[in-house]
């Protein structure tokens, strides 16, 4: 008896407290901007900010030189055209915002909460405590996110972000920035704070605080707010040549050559340095550094480690038959299927055994039949005599240049027992799917191939691709910096993105994270545009001390300019200012 | 539906039953209740710096006459906003205009927030040298208008800190300690301010809710402030706004400064060419 009146009190409290206590707790229904597009920086998120505009974002000195590089046309570029809002913009932009929650099928608890609107692409937010991808895993624009509960208050981590922006005038963050949300519900509104830490193009975090009010009519969803409701819903985007440009064409400003930048300081009566003050122009004294005229430094960005591999051999499904091997030297592709086993590059000698086991783990017994090397160099060959023998002697298929190299580096004959190709191509049947091997010699090295599995969708583009480190463009194994371009263009010439800019077409680089279209894009952008910047040097006269000292690579050092690297920046701009000098 | 109506129905019972039971003399006490400060569900009191991240050319720099951007003024607003006379207020003693509580937590200024008693909140601020007072037990409003008005206060979780997750939800989620919840604040008693230092207008109509919140993220604890402004006289709707600050260790930037507004940056003329 006294169990069942404490049992009926609790009910009584708990009844008592439920209106007020889950009226904060649950987030699901639909959210607008007040007066659409809030009442904070309406121009900012409307028609879009002004180049120039930079002030109370804590950009760091490679932060301000990327968003200084930026032209609007960029979006007009085929490749970019159907961008969608990345994560670190998508609540400060003008749109809906319809919470939800996704059900485990099975026991019926709340697996995730799903973010929806008119920001172009949703986002699950799983807060079934599953951990976020390895660092070799495709970003995204959303990014990946996962969810806990901190009281009445949801704080959501995101990661795996592709390069995205703070606000819709280039003012960059980075594919390492890591974005933490806090949903807090007062009322009829959810208050996001949006903190983002980005090494690469923040000195401190960014903060930003967003408000929804609840919505009084249906908001649309998965449409675009400007589009008719009668139609479907799901938006699309057909990318198309808006201008007439060579193939190829990346729109940007050279350091130093931005003109609206002084005619944004002249409409707005500020001094130009003010736009270049980073982290400073967030805090109150600066109304009176402004008054006093006087220029702050800017935040040079922190030195950079890569992203934790790894570590040992690991694999990642990448998609439908391809698999992916890290850890052993340069990636190897995996494709399984009922044939047999097919292998693009095999790492290092050393790491063979290790390799051979991670496949067995893949694929079982079944047997390697083909090796393709993308190129010559140990860490994308050194394992093929090894993984050859295991289950049958495998084929093993490469660009002549490759055997070439090969023999000239005294590998053993054993080494040296390879199909070659000296055409443009070379095609075969396997796992019943055509696989295309491309010759784009001339890009990293003279024999570099790309493989393309048509069937799967799949680009393994070798090292013409390297997602920690500068192209490797060296003129003295038949690389330059031209053939580096035309061979991500051609990989362009490829991918097709599945939707909104991203997914699709999925590239396996030759170190690093997966890629898809977006991600090539923003690799040939920034080869483009450090080639641009050597190219201006070099036409001017300047010398190579003069051109180093003016840090052309500063923006891009952060993701790709891995410090203890045997390749840095200095060394790509140096190997670009030889040829393009040379070239004169 | 199914599933709450016999909880419900033990409830309403449970509930008649208590009531119809005579108290026994001397029996159960309830705990003496808890003063607003024991019982707070977040702490935000300390030293905050504003993050001008949002709207700085409207927050650190004074924005030409007339320019109403993003604020939902109607066209009275509007036109007052048009006749905003920097020198006349100077020359007026009307200098705190822009530093009235519905302005306030939009200017770059630092915060210090603390107990002035058990049962009232206070803010200072450095700019503009202003004293808000947020009051949780009933306190009489001044027959006049002030600049930060009258406030009251409360927590947005009322049922004594009762965290419902820990019966309907995942245990795991519940970390030791108070339950995270925010602060309310309601003011009024408003004398007439502006909204951003350039003269747009709120009136002593003006009723301003604001919700207080912190987060603690990479070594830092944030404060959030979601302000909704209602104004009938100046305001076509709320104008609601959210602002951040970062809580700081000590008080090396505290800088006390008198109310003062620097005259825009742009003189009409220029304004006029630069549109």
């Amino acid at each position: 008896m006294l169990r069942l009146t404490l049992l009926s009190i609790a009910c009584t409290v708990a009844c008592t407290a439920s209106t007020a206590a889950l009226a904060q707790l649950d987030f699901s229904g639909e959210w607008e901007h007040p007066g659409m597009f809030g009442h904070e920086d309406v121009p900012d998120r409307g028609q879009g900010p002004e180049i120039g505009d930079y002030m109370g974002l804590p950009l760091n000195a490679a932060g301000l030189r990327k968003a200084e590089s930026y032209s609007g046309s960029w979006l007009g570029v085929p490749e970019h055209q159907c961008t969608p809002h990345p994560a670190a913009y998508q609540t400060w932009g003008p749109n809906t915002l319809v919470i939800g929650k996704l059900y485990e099928p099975v026991q019926r608890v709340v697996q995730a909460i799903t973010l929806d609107g008119t920001f172009g692409l949703d986002r699950i937010v799983w807060i079934d405590g599953r951990e976020h991808p390895p660092a070799s895993a495709l970003h995204t624009f959303t990014g990946y996110s996962t969810g806990h509960w901190e009281g009445d208050t949801l704080v959501v981590e995101t990661t795996h972000m592709k390069m995205g922006w703070l606000r819709r005038n280039g003012t960059p963050t980075s594919e390492r920035a890591k974005m933490t949300e806090y949903f807090e519900r007062f009322d009829d509104y959810v208050l996001v704070t949006t903190i983002i830490e980005d090494p690469v193009y923040l000195s401190e975090p960014f903060v930003r605080t967003t408000e929804y009010e609840m919505s009084v009519r249906p908001v649309p969803v998965l449409g675009y707010p400007f589009t008719r409701n009668d139609g479907p819903t799901f938006y699309r985007c057909f990318p198309s040549e808006e201008t007439i440009a060579e193939k190829g064409y990346v729109p940007h400003n050279l350091p130093g050559e931005n003109t609206l930048l002084d005619d944004f300081a002249q409409k707005h009566g500020i001094p130009r340095w003010v736009m270049g003050t980073g982290a400073a122009s967030m805090y109150p004294e600066f109304t009176q550094q402004i008054a006093s005229d006087a220029a702050v430094p800017l935040d040079a960005p922190a030195t950079l480690t890569p992203p934790a591999a790894a570590s040992g051999v690991q694999s990642i499904h990448v998609k439908d038959q391809l698999w992916l091997i890290t850890g052993a030297g340069a990636n190897i592709a995996v494709q399984v299927g009922e044939e047999g086993v097919l292998l693009v590059n095999t790492g290092t000698a050393a790491m063979a055994e290790a390799v051979r086991e991670e496949i067995r783990s893949i694929a079982g017994d079944k047997p390697v039949r083909y090796i393709i090397n993308t190129q010559w160099s140990d860490e994308h060959t050194g394992g093929n005599v090894p993984l050859a023998d295991f289950g049958q002697h495998a084929a093993i298929l490469a660009h002549e240049n490759v055997g070439l190299r090969l023999a000239e580096a005294g590998a053993a004959a054993s080494s040296l027992e390879m199909e070659t190709y000296y055409g443009d191509n070379k095609m075969i049947y396997f796992n019943g799917e055509v696989i295309e091997v491309i010759k784009v010699a001339g890009a990293r090295t003279d024999g570099d191939s790309l493989v393309f599995f048509r069937g799967s969708d799949v680009v393994v583009a070798g090292d013409v691709i390297d997602t920690i480190r500068f192209p490797r463009s060296v003129s003295d194994e038949g690389g330059s910096i031209t053939g580096e371009i035309a061979a991500l263009n051609r990989i362009l010439d490829i991918t097709v993105a599945e939707t909104r800019g991203q997914g699709g077409t999925i590239v396996i680089p030759g170190h690093g994270r997966l890629y898809d279209e977006a991600d090539v894009a923003e690799y040939r952008d920034m080869v483009t545009i450090i080639r641009d910047r050597v190219q201006n040097a070099v036409a001017k006269g300047s010398s190579l001390a003069e051109l180093q000292a003016s840090q052309p690579v500063l923006d891009y050092a952060g993701v790709f300019g891995a410090p203890g690297s045997d390749w840095t920046g200095d060394d790509f701009v140096e190997a670009i200012y030889l040829q393009l000098k040379g070239a004169q | 539906m199914s599933t709450s109506r016999p909880f419900l129905a033990g409830a309403v019972l449970t509930l008649a039953s208590i009531t119809a039971v005579a108290q026994p003399p001397g029996g159960f006490q309830p705990p003496p209740p808890r003063s607003p400060r024991e019982s707070a569900q977040v702490d935000i009191s300390g030293r905050w710096v504003a993050l001008v991240t949002e709207d700085w050319l409207w927050r650190m720099v004074t924005a030409p006459k007339g320019d109403v951007t993003s604020i939902p003024v109607n066209p009275r607003g509007r036109q007052v906003a048009n006749e905003w006379n920097l020198e006349q207020d100077n020359a007026n003693g009307e200098q705190c205009r822009a530093f009235g509580a519905a302005g306030l937590m939009r200017l770059p200024t630092r915060l210090n927030i603390s107990w002035q008693d058990d049962n009232t909140l206070r803010i200072d601020s450095d700019a503009g040298e202003q004293t808000r007072l947020l009051n949780f037990a009933p306190v009489a409003a001044s027959t006049e208008a002030t600049w930060q008005g009258h406030s009251v206060a409360s927590w947005t979780r009322a049922v004594g800190g009762f965290d419902m997750r820990q019966i309907f939800g995942n245990p795991k989620d519940n970390a030791p300690g108070p339950v995270k919840a925010g602060l309310k604040v309601v003011t009024d008693h408003l004398r007439p301010g502006y909204l951003r230092k350039n003269g747009v207008p709120y009136s002593a109509e003006t009723r301003l809710t604001e919700y207080f919140s912190t987060v603690r993220a990479g070594g830092n604890e944030y404060l959030s402030v979601l302000s909704v402004v209602n104004d009938p006289v100046y305001l076509s709707g709320a104008f609601v706004t959210s602002s951040q600050f970062k809580k700081e260790a000590d008080d090396a930037g505290w800088n006390p400064t008198p109310c003062t507004t620097a005259p825009p940056a742009l003189t009409p003329t220029q304004q006029e060419r630069g549109n």
